[in-house]
């Protein structure tokens, strides 16, 4: 089961799907908000170009691309899980997913469709 | 990471929760943090977009004021806080924000006096504002603690030529 996906700009550069909702609590789940520090997990892959402006995929697995690391200076592109510490809204990741993970609750997995406007742009690295 | 990147990101939201305020972060924290926020503003710098530099740079400053002088962690804290105000003036002079730059060379070097970085670039300001013999001292006090700092010596025989024209 899973949500629509959810266009957070309504210009398409991105996107955001829940894919694992969070366990239901007996409270409402804290929201994030900019400052908050938080951990995740992700995995990520290069879109191929026909892709770009082409339907959100279905799925991460279902979705032809090449494994990549958000983190420069380190190719992991075979070893894609990584756990990382950041502060929302510090400029510690790309805006996409500085903005995106901001929408989530924990215990939330979510796909995000990120256009290169909100990853690294035009330079790439 | 090609250019112009569309990307698919698969995020799990392992833990989140308000940051702290900084005095009640563990000594180790901050400067782990203050250091994170030094790689990610040199990442941006090496991009040449200083604006973000900046604003990165200041956020890992926040995580050392007030630090605790008593700690067994000071010395680390200010060295790396003399460092970051140093890339500060790095990037206000790629700016062209001479008044900043000097402003943060000298909260550098009130820190840490013999900073080489801080004093290079106030003494490049000093320079272009013809305040020749202000930059002079300022290089004569580089070299002393950095004999070998080879940009300072070249500036400093500019200077000396310019004064003695």
């Amino acid at each position: 089961m899973s949500t629509e996906w959810l266009d957070v700009f309504q210009n398409g550069g991105l996107l955001k799907k829940t894919v694992v909702f969070a366990a239901k609590a007996d409270s409402e789940p804290e929201r994030l908000d900019m400052g908050h520090r938080v951990h995740v997990r992700y995995r990520a892959k290069v879109l191929p170009n026909g892709n770009v402006q082409g339907p959100p995929p279905a799925s991460f697995e279902a979705t032809e691309g090449a494994g990549v690391s958000l983190l420069p200076n380190k190719d992991n592109g075979n070893n894609p899980d990584e756990v990382k510490g950041m502060i929302l809204g510090h400029n510690d990741v790309l805006p996409g997913l500085d903005m995106g993970v901001a929408l989530m609750v924990v215990g939330e997995t979510a796909l995000f469709k990120i256009a290169p406007k909100y990853a690294y742009g035009e330079q790439g690295w | 990471m090609p250019a112009d990147a569309s990307l698919l990101v698969e995020v799990e939201l392992l833990e989140g929760a308000p940051l702290p305020d900084v005095d009640e972060l563990e000594d180790g924290e901050r400067i782990e943090l203050a250091a994170a926020k030094k790689e990610r503003g040199n990442w941006f710098y090496v991009r040449s977009d200083h604006e973000s530099a900046v604003g990165v740079y200041a956020k890992g400053i926040k995580f050392l004021e007030d630090f605790p002088p008593k700690s067994p962690k000071a010395a680390e804290a200010k060295a790396l806080a003399a460092k970051l105000h140093g890339n500060l003036a790095n990037c206000h002079h790629k700016l062209g924000n001479d008044a900043l730059v000097l402003e943060q060379c000298a909260k550098s070097l009130a820190i840490e006096p013999g900073n080489s970085k801080a004093l290079y670039w106030q003494a490049t300001i000093q320079a272009k504002r013809n305040d020749t013999e202000a930059a002079i001292k300022t290089i004569k006090t580089l070299l002393q603690h950095d004999p070998q700092n080879a940009s300072a010596r070249s500036l400093l025989q500019v200077s000396m030529e310019i004064k003695q024209s």
